[in-house]
């Protein structure tokens, strides 16, 4: 199953987005332009299913409904996500869910988020079976402080999109957090910012987490030669720890833990790894950080490997501004949504909207060549001549 | 009216953006394919033609050392050129039709106009235009033109070359002075024209 489109409204940057997903979503676009909120969205609907999430909690994770609606949005301040999930193979749509919620409150009493309409649509029954606020919630009103989705005993007939949401991964690795993460104290977060990447890895049955660390040496010792024996180990205090051996000049190879890594090393291992586990979508940001070129170059192609899974086909999202990364012809204009900036928000299309870009692909460019020129920023030559020196202005 | 540009370096989307500004006030800009390379232009060109249908789009290469336009012309168009397809070239870099205006380069410089005359006799017979005004501003008496423009190590051009020139272009460099002593130019100039009233005609 896969994320097949995308509804938002008022999210973030966005007024409204409506658009078709592939298997494989590349987003680009400007600084600024979003590519982290089009993501973040997804996540939102990842935490509310989460245990210990729910709307409330996902709101709070989000930074409250005031930071999550849009600037742009005036009379209509509602915030809606909604997604269609597809069959893997053909393509057949499964299911259709929708939140709409906004605020209540103010004054003396504290603003609660609170659901205006929660709907779900089966392909199978050809009904919607959930629509909600329903009798239930008019009567009593504070149930609209909870969707559908993240309760057990109301999601009984749609849970397979509660679990699908639910195994939903989130890939940004800040290398400093993971090699200094005893004395980071960070907000609890499930994502692979860093801190609990290696925890991650732990949990992972010991067979598969043995194969997996053997897949990743093994593309380790091309892109990092003197590295060799990629394992886990605990600590004097049983703190798991990544720990390779290092060749070099003596005889006998060194060791080295993880917070002696490269940013980079760091960095792909993480890339890998998330790639390697799990079965839902993952979504990537900017994958290239820290990376050589050659290795970002390769990096379409190692995704679309670890995509083939036994049980389907995993769905990545990736948000990047790397030349490299899109200069390869395997790269649809339907997996790339463009981001523009606008006064009203961003803009978001697919990239094989654009006529021009489709032209330019149809005589053989690469998506880096059609479609990066249309995300640079309008004004971006000025940049060096501000008066950046000592002394100036 | 919208159209795209495509070139090699930024001192010629700021030579393009100049002379848009200047001569077509009407005409905005919607995309820049920056190619870093005048091979990729050439090899691309094909591309950037389809795509003139949708957008009209202006190209502008740099000669370097290829002996003559026609020369480069014959090897790059190849196919049917559209007629919203506007291609020039510069003999033989950007940088030339810089040096063509005599007077505001000499300022900008900081030397005298006589040395600069002697040395930009011809802008369209310097074989190396950058290389030209790397060597005029090792004489600058300006400590700001000398830091940037003169190249460190084996760098062929300045650490500020792209700020600065980009600062003159907008600032100092006048087109219609600079015409006069560079050929490359003047034709630009004048076929940009033809390009526009033919596209606003139809």
């Amino acid at each position: 199953m896969f994320i097949s489109r995308i509804i938002l409204k008022n999210w973030k940057n966005f007024k409204e987005l409506n658009i078709d997903l592939k298997h494989r979503v590349i987003i680009v676009g400007p600084n600024a332009s979003g590519k982290s909120n089009l993501l973040d969205a997804i996540r939102f609907l990842r935490d509310i299913t989460k245990s210990g999430g729910g709307l409330q909690k996902a709101v709070e994770l989000h930074g409250g409904v005031s930071k999550i609606r849009c600037l742009s949005a005036r009379t209509h301040s509602d915030i809606v996500i909604g997604i269609d999930l597809s069959e893997d193979n053909t393509n057949k749509l499964l299911w259709k869910y929708e939140l709409c919620f906004n605020q209540v409150g103010g004054g003396v009493r504290e603003f609660r988020p609170r659901v205006k309409y929660e709907k779900v649509y089966s392909e199978k029954k050809g009904i919607e079976i959930l629509t909600r606020p329903n009798p239930d919630d008019i009567k009593d009103e504070v149930l609209l402080e909870y969707t559908h989705l993240q309760q057990p005993t109301t999601n009984s007939d749609f849970r397979e999109i509660a679990d699908f949401l639910n195994g939903i991964q989130y890939l940004h690795i800040i290398p400093y957090l993971v090699k200094n993460s005893r004395q980071i104290v960070l907000p609890e977060s499930e994502d692979y910012f860093g801190k609990n990447f290696i925890e991650r890895m732990t949990k992972v049955n010991s067979n598969t987490r043995k194969s997996f660390l053997k897949k990743i040496e093994s593309a380790l010792q091309y892109a990092v030669p003197q590295f060799r024996n990629l394992r886990i180990e605990n600590d004097d205090m049983g703190i798991p720890h990544l720990q390779v051996s290092y060749k070099h000049w003596r005889g006998q190879d060194a060791k080295q833990w993880e917070d002696q890594f490269s940013d980079g090393t760091l960095r792909l291992m993480g890339l890998l790894w998330a790639l390697l586990d799990g079965k839902q979508p993952v979504l990537l940001e900017e994958p290239e950080l820290s990376l050589h070129s050659a290795i970002v170059r390769k990096l379409p192609e190692i995704i679309a490997q670890t995509q083939k899974k036994r049980t389907g086909i995993r769905q990545v999202f990736l948000s990047t501004h790397s030349y490299e990364l899109l200069d390869n012809h395997s790269i649809q204009a339907e997996e790339v949504v463009l981001l523009k900036p606008t006064h009203e928000g961003t803009e978001a299309k697919l990239s094989i909207s654009d006529e021009e870009i489709k032209t330019l692909l149809e005589t053989g460019m690469t998506i880096a060549e059609a479609a990066l020129p249309a995300t640079r920023p309008p004004e971006i030559d000025k940049l060096h001549q501000l008066s950046l020196a000592f002394g100036d202005g | 009216m919208d159209c795209n540009l495509v070139f090699e370096d930024e001192i010629h989307l700021n030579i393009l953006k100049k002379i848009l500004a200047e001569t077509q006030p009407h005409v905005t800009i919607n995309r820049i394919h920056q190619s870093g390379s005048r091979f990729y232009i050439g090899k691309k060109l094909f591309a950037f033609n389809r795509a003139s249908l949708i957008k009209p789009h202006i190209v502008l290469a740099d000669l370097d050392r290829i002996p003559c336009v026609r020369i480069l012309k014959q090897k790059w168009i190849t196919f049917e050129q559209s007629e919203r397809l506007f291609f020039q070239v510069a003999v033989r870099e950007g940088e030339a039709w810089l040096l063509a205006d005599h007077k505001s380069m000499s300022t900008f410089l900081g030397i005298s106009l006589n040395l600069l005359r002697k040395e930009v006799r011809q802008v369209e017979n310097i074989y190396d235009p950058k290389l030209l005004l790397v060597n005029l501003a090792r004489r600058s008496k300006r400590r700001q033109i000398r830091d940037g423009l003169v190249p460190k190590g084996s760098a062929k051009i300045g650490d500020l070359h792209n700020t600065l020139l980009s600062e003159y272009i907008q600032k100092q460099w006048e087109i219609e002075q600079a015409r006069i002593h560079s050929s490359s130019l003047n034709r630009f100039l004048d076929k940009l024209q033809v390009f526009f009233t033919s596209l606003e005609r139809r």
